[in-house]
């Protein structure tokens, strides 16, 4: 019984903010006991120290076992630059941390530029760190001079805000300025799991993120949605990209990525995502074991990545901006097996500069990862020969489940325009693909998805080689170019077909011959800049594909819907679930036939403004 | 609608629907542990533990929430702010008992396992510590000060400088 009157106070005690717990402590003995022998409600007990009450802060650090501190100064009262203008402060701060340390279990530092390392060695147990507005490294100051910054921006390097709650899932942090510096290797052991690093960001920002942060925290239970964030992670990095281009002049810009900043990470145990932007060095002594997933963006430009990948043992998703060559000499170092690996960008550049190195070191690296590696994504922005080597080794070597090669040729437009010999070079590279592309997708027995960005010329005899290369194939991406599409041609197994050119021309295949080809498809995926299409031809494709559950329709610069278009959904036997729409340009006529079709079929609409 | 008859500390015999008894995981795991087959209707749960006042509010309270989400406890939810201020109106009416009566329903909540009510009753009580003097918390609850006037003292310096945040 006993026992259970202590847990039914502990109950009780755990509504009860630290004032009136404090209160609680004083009733009689057994509330006393209570309170001041259990760790989650000392936890509420905060230890509040400022710049005039060190002294006082010290005593009561001395009379009870505080597991959480309150450091914060007001603007103004720790001038930064003269760190040892007050003795008595640094000692008195020294002592609390001395006397406290290894039982401190949350930190909140605020407004404070003093030799912060020196506190995260003496609190080694902390399982919540939370520091605002804290500079960690004087000596980077002196590179992001006030005088080459928007003023607004001057204040960044000295903001910092990071909130680690315990068993965090994800954790954004945006700052302009040293995040970790001058943190010895044996330091403070951070245990959240995901970390995604982005500079650049201003006040604003950082404090809309803190709020994000507070949300996407907010406990998920298994099996439940998580709650909404205010605003989606990658509407914030649209905003850090527009302050960049709005309040920053291009020379101040270049001068801001320019600056060294390194980011050493020390013993991330816990971490299992990482995700770099624009930061320029990562210390090589990083310690993650676990690691994996791992995301880093402008590779070339930072160093350390291959220190870092050598570490990381359990390493299961990669993905780079670009294939560094530098990084691959030694393979066989790499402890981790790849379950995916995506390289945003081969640029014929590189394959030229680097001579065979690159497709030699790409190779020797897949090599390794070839018994894990299930999906593959390459983006190439060239036709250079080379590709076609490492095409055929995807496809000799590797058991993929899915593989994505995309074409993005940005600048073909632009030099067929101009330049005749370059179109013609061009063409050659472009051609070469092609004419090997039968002999690439063969033996493609285990893809499940395939995407193809590139304007593909093929014959029938191709298109009907694809289908029977790829039997399991379960999702395409296509931009149809073809002479003529047969009608042996089947795709018995596609559930989901996306196709991404809709008009027709003499030479071209239509959206609607490919969709013919696919009886089984779930899903289907038409985009185009303008998206005008045939309702007798959609009328035949839903009558062909019995399972058509989904249409998922995009004009990216203009959407039309006719009368018979709508008349098609309006009848009884249409068997669609789903119309998700996506259109830039939504006038009132528009939403009218939308809200005719919502309100008159049982079909689930779902309208997207493209901005 | 199956039902479950559930006897009381005073042998008192109440049925009611199973949906509404299983909101407590002792009779759950109960009914489990012991085989008792939820379609025999003979089979009595006995609860020594609750008398017949307190089960009928219990079994009262069960019956207005039976269809409440099941809320899952995690680590996280662990770590944050728990609030006070978020007792439904329903709620707050059925626990317009005398201090007896919500102890006892802590008691039982506690011993039937019904997380619901076990948070709803220690809100309740939490709100009555809330804003008092730790002398005016002894008032309300009828608790005698067991400190020497010199423990009392210590205690008191411990926390002289708190302020209310």
């Amino acid at each position: 019984m006993e026992e259970t009157l202590d847990e039914i106070l502990l109950e009780i005690f755990q509504y009860l903010p630290s004032f009136a717990l404090h209160n609680a402590e004083q009733v009689c003995k057994r509330w006393h006991e209570t309170i001041t022998t259990t760790s989650k409600l000392q936890q509420k007990i905060v230890l509040e120290v400022n710049f005039n009450n060190t002294a006082e802060a010290l005593e009561r650090s001395k009379s009870f076992p505080y597991k959480s501190v309150n450091l914060s100064m007001e603007d103004g009262q720790a001038p930064p630059l003269f760190p040892t203008m007050n003795r008595e402060f640094d000692a008195n701060i020294k002592e609390i941390f001395t006397i406290l340390g290894n039982d401190l279990k949350i930190l909140q530092i605020k407004n404070v530029e003093r030799s912060l390392p020196m506190l995260f060695l003496m609190t080694p147990n902390l399982i919540n760190l939370n520091l605002c507005n804290v500079d960690v490294n004087h000596q980077q100051l002196r590179l992001y001079p006030n005088e080459i910054l928007d003023q607004n921006l001057s204040y960044q390097h000295n903001l910092l805000l990071l909130g680690i709650p315990r068993r965090a899932r994800e954790l954004n942090v945006g700052h302009e300025g040293p995040l970790f510096a001058n943190l010895n290797p044996r330091g403070h052991p951070f245990i959240f799991e995901p970390l995604i690093m982005q500079r650049n960001i201003n006040r604003g920002d950082l404090v809309n993120r803190h709020l994000n942060l507070a949300v996407q925290h907010h406990p998920r239970p298994e099996g439940q949605q998580p709650p909404q964030p205010i605003i989606h992670p990658r509407i914030r990095r649209m905003g850090a990209f527009r302050l960049r281009q709005e309040r920053i002049n291009q020379r101040r810009r270049a001068d801001l990525l320019r600056s060294y900043t390194k980011v050493p990470i020390v013993k991330l145990n816990h971490l299992k995502f990482l995700e770099i932007k624009s930061v320029r060095k990562v210390l090589c002594w990083i310690e993650a074991p676990i690691l994996k997933s791992f995301i880093i963006h402008d590779a070339a430009n930072c160093d350390g990545i291959e220190e870092l990948l050598v570490s990381t043992g359990n390493l299961e998703k990669l993905v780079m901006d670009q294939f560094v060559t530098s990084y691959f000499e030694d393979p066989e170092n790499f402890k981790f097996q790849l379950k995916q690996l995506e390289i945003k960008s081969i640029k014929e550049a590189q394959l030229v500069d680097e001579n065979e190195k690159f497709v030699y070191n790409l190779i020797k690296f897949l090599k390794t990862q070839k018994e894990s590696l299930k999906d593959l994504t390459m983006n190439f922005s060239t036709v250079h020969p080379d590709v076609i080597k490492i095409l055929n080794f995807v496809n000799n070597h590797l058991s993929l489940s899915n593989f994505s090669i995309n074409f993005k040729l940005d600048n073909f437009i632009d030099i067929s325009s101009t330049a005749a010999n370059s179109v013609n070079s061009i063409m050659s590279g472009y051609l070469s693909i092609l004419n090997n592309f039968q002999h690439i997708i063969s033996n493609c027995e285990n893809v499940t998805s395939l995407d193809i960005n590139f304007d593909m010329y093929v014959d029938t005899e191709v298109l009907n080689h694809l289908a029977m290369s790829m039997p399991n194939l379960k999702r395409l991406s296509i931009h149809p170019f073809f002479t003529k599409v047969s009608s042996s041609t089947v795709f018995e197994k596609l559930e989901s077909l996306k196709i991404s050119k809709l008009r027709e021309g003499p030479h071209t295949a239509t959206w609607y011959e490919m969709a013919m080809t696919c009886p089984n498809i779930k899903e289907l995926c038409l985009v185009d800049e303008v998206f005008e299409i045939s309702s007798m031809k959609l009328k035949m494709v839903l009558e062909n594909a019995k399972n058509l559950k989904i249409l998922n329709l995009t004009g990216l610069m203009r959407f039309e819907i006719s009368e018979e278009f709508l008349r098609i959904f309006l009848d009884d036997n249409v068997r669609i679930w789903k119309i998700e729409v996506h259109a830039r340009m939504q006038p009132e006529e528009f939403r009218e036939k939308m809200t005719i079709l919502t309100e008159n079929t049982r079909i689930q609409t779902v309208l997207h403004q493209i901005s | 609608m199956q039902t479950i008859k559930l006897q009381s500390s005073d042998n008192e015999i109440f049925e009611c629907d199973l949906a509404v008894a299983k909101c407590s995981a002792t009779i759950r795991t109960m009914l489990e542990d012991l085989g008792i087959d939820e379609n025999s209707e003979d089979e009595v749960v006995p609860l020594p533990n609750v008398n017949s006042a307190i089960l009928r509010k219990v079994i009262q309270f069960c019956t207005y929430h039976k269809d409440d989400p099941v809320p899952s406890s995690t680590d996280d939810d662990e770590n944050k702010e728990k609030r006070t201020d978020d007792i439904t109106s329903w709620d707050a009416d059925f626990l317009k008992v005398d201090q007896g009566t919500l102890f006892e329903l802590i008691l039982a909540a506690n011993y039937l396992d019904i997380r619901s009510l076990l948070d709803v009753t220690c809100k309740t009580v939490a709100n009555m510590i809330k804003g008092k003097t730790p002398d005016e918390i002894r008032k309300t609850f009828n608790i005698k000060n067991d400190f020497t006037p010199a423990e009392e003292e210590q205690v008191r310096k411990e926390n002289t400088w708190c302020e209310e945040k």
